[in-house]
């Protein structure tokens, strides 16, 4: 059986820009784990993501589950960093989370009451039911992402992508999210994390990618945080001990 | 004058004022509608550059009419499908310069905006030395005259106001997705360029059939002013896509109404001075995001 995520070769140059964002970098994500995507930066990490996932221009091969992204888009569910929207935006938490059952619900199809009750759900399994009918920028930092995270969860998918999840938030929100996923793994999912703390990194996750404009070292977390790679990563000696 | 204003709004002023009346309320109520996702898109400032880029369209269009001896140069369809034609040329140049440039959309929008636009006045003024054709007329189409507009016309903009509305309602799902988070929308693969797309030809006939009443310069107003207004009062995209719709023609019914009592006014002027009162009425009073109750919470806290 095809691998969830096969990249070969990507390389991703922005419009207009010297210096490649990416460079050939060659992946398998492991099946049924939980890996982090690691790195200083600048190094490219939400680029791979978005890359891997067409929302920008790349060279090399990229498949899912065998076949090209375009006829898998049901079987990804991603993540954007909270600071890609605008959080004044006039909508509730729970309609939010109901963006993530919209492939299911169908072009110009209505939301229904069960699609509601069934967006709650999600909602509730982040600890966020009581703040469903909230406007969404009346909710702190943390509970922002979980509603993120309740509309990435409703896509109910094989294969996740998520931007920096655990920047920025509350002890809860952390413990709430790492729960979620270690279920998802549990459950056979593959997720992919953009990580930024590496300290961080051996507690919450299994297997780990290091890229710095392409890749430095993959496999078992503990076995990629070795000084030597992370000296090559980030140029200059990491001073903390995080292996 | 009161009297005649008051039967105006009450329509009972003839069959022609009240068909006028209802066309013109009716584009309100659309480009509340419209003007909401064109905010929330965070577009104001495309659907100015749309609108100014209308003007070389209507001139090219009375010109093809001359030529075609189409009622006198004045013949509506050739004059909004050129109005259409150089909008759009001009909405996808500024995506273009975006995508292709080191240049920012403002400076994109700034320079199309005056190059469609100056354009457009060196055609009038080439119309204005032409031997054929009825001279008089085109400028209305800068700042809007409702005393101008047939039945004929009348009709023509309630339905394809009435047609907006109901292409918006029908994509209210996928248009708000991709005004709160596009690269989310995309990735779940839903068309973002063709929904763009989609806005910006609802966007271009709104700012088409309101040429004639509240004119190219100003219906920006007509159409990010209704929103900005509802956005005070509300936090439910749902609940501000009414209420933009309804301060929309209420502008539209004030300012249609006046200047059709006093035919010296220029409705589109009219129409957006009506709703910037509300806008103001609104900004001082909204019981959340109002100016007093800002002073008042500031004092609290």
């Amino acid at each position: 059986m095809p691998g969830p995520l096969s990249v070969k070769n990507l390389s991703v140059h922005y419009h207009l820009q010297d210096e490649p964002a990416l460079s050939d970098v060659s992946y398998e994500a492991a099946p049924g784990h939980l890996t982090a995507i690691i790195g200083p930066n600048g190094a490219g990490k939400s680029t791979f993501l978005k890359a891997v996932m067409g929302l920008i221009p790349y060279t090399g091969e990229v498949k899912v589950f065998g076949q090209p992204l375009k006829d898998q888009k049901h079987k990804i569910a991603y993540m954007p960093q909270r600071s890609s929207v605008d959080w004044d935006f006039p909508i509730s938490a729970l309609d939010v989370a109901a963006m993530g059952l919209y492939g299911q619900i169908g072009f110009m199809r209505r939301v229904t009451k069960q699609h509601k009750t069934e967006a709650l759900s999600y909602l509730d399994q982040v600890d966020m039911a009581d703040y469903a009918d909230r406007q969404i920028g009346q909710l702190s930092g943390g509970q922002q992402q979980r509603v993120f995270l309740a509309r990435t969860l409703a896509q109910n998918a094989d294969l996740y992508f998520m931007d920096e999840p655990l920047a920025g938030v509350d002890i809860t929100t952390e413990k709430i999210i790492i729960s979620i996923l270690e279920k998802l793994k549990k459950d056979g999912k593959t997720i992919l994390v953009v990580h930024h703390d590496l300290q961080s990194v051996g507690n919450f996750f299994d297997k780990a990618l290091l890229l710095n404009q392409t890749k430095i070292a993959e496999g078992p977390a503990k076995k990629v945080l070795t000084p030597d790679n992370l000296a090559k990563a980030y140029k200059t000696p990491v001073l903390t001990d995080v292996a | 004058m009161w009297h005649s204003f008051l039967q105006t709004l009450s329509f009972q002023a003839g069959y022609n004022t009240t068909l006028v009346l209802s066309s013109t309320i009716t584009l309100g109520m659309a480009c509340g509608v419209i003007g909401s996702f064109i905010y929330l898109r965070k577009r104001a400032m495309l659907s100015d550059t749309v609108s100014h880029a209308t003007l070389p369209g209507v001139a090219l269009g009375f010109m093809v009419a001359v030529m075609f001896d189409l009622n006198d140069g004045r013949h509506l369809p050739t004059l909004l499908a050129g109005a259409a034609l150089t909008a759009l040329l001009g909405g996808l140049c500024v995506q273009w310069i975006k995508i292709n440039t080191r240049l920012n959309e403002d400076v994109a929008i700034g320079s199309v905006l005056s190059v469609f636009y100056g354009g457009g006045i060196v055609l009038l003024s080439v119309i204005q030395r032409m031997e054929t054709g009825s001279k008089a007329g085109l400028e209305t189409f800068l700042l809007g005259q409702v005393s101008g507009l047939t039945q004929n016309e009348s009709w023509t903009i309630m339905i394809a106001a009435i047609v907006v509305v109901i292409a918006a309602l029908l994509l209210f799902k996928e248009l708000t997705l991709i005004c709160f988070d596009s690269l989310y929308a995309r990735s779940t693969g839903q068309p973002l360029l063709k929904l763009d797309i989609t806005l910006l030809a609802l966007m271009i006939i709104v700012v088409c059939i309101g040429l004639k009443t509240v004119g190219l310069v100003l219906i920006v107003a007509l159409l990010i002013t209704p929103a900005a207004t509802a956005r005070f009062w509300t936090d439910n995209i749902t609940s501000l896509i009414v209420l933009a719709s309804i301060f929309g023609a209420l502008s539209c019914y004030i300012g249609a109404a006046l200047s059709a009592t006093l035919p010296n006014l220029p409705t589109g002027g009219v129409i957006v001075l009506s709703a910037a009162s509300f806008f103001t009425l609104s900004f001082i009073l909204a019981p959340k995001r109002g100016l007093f109750s800002s002073l008042l919470g500031a004092r609290h806290a």
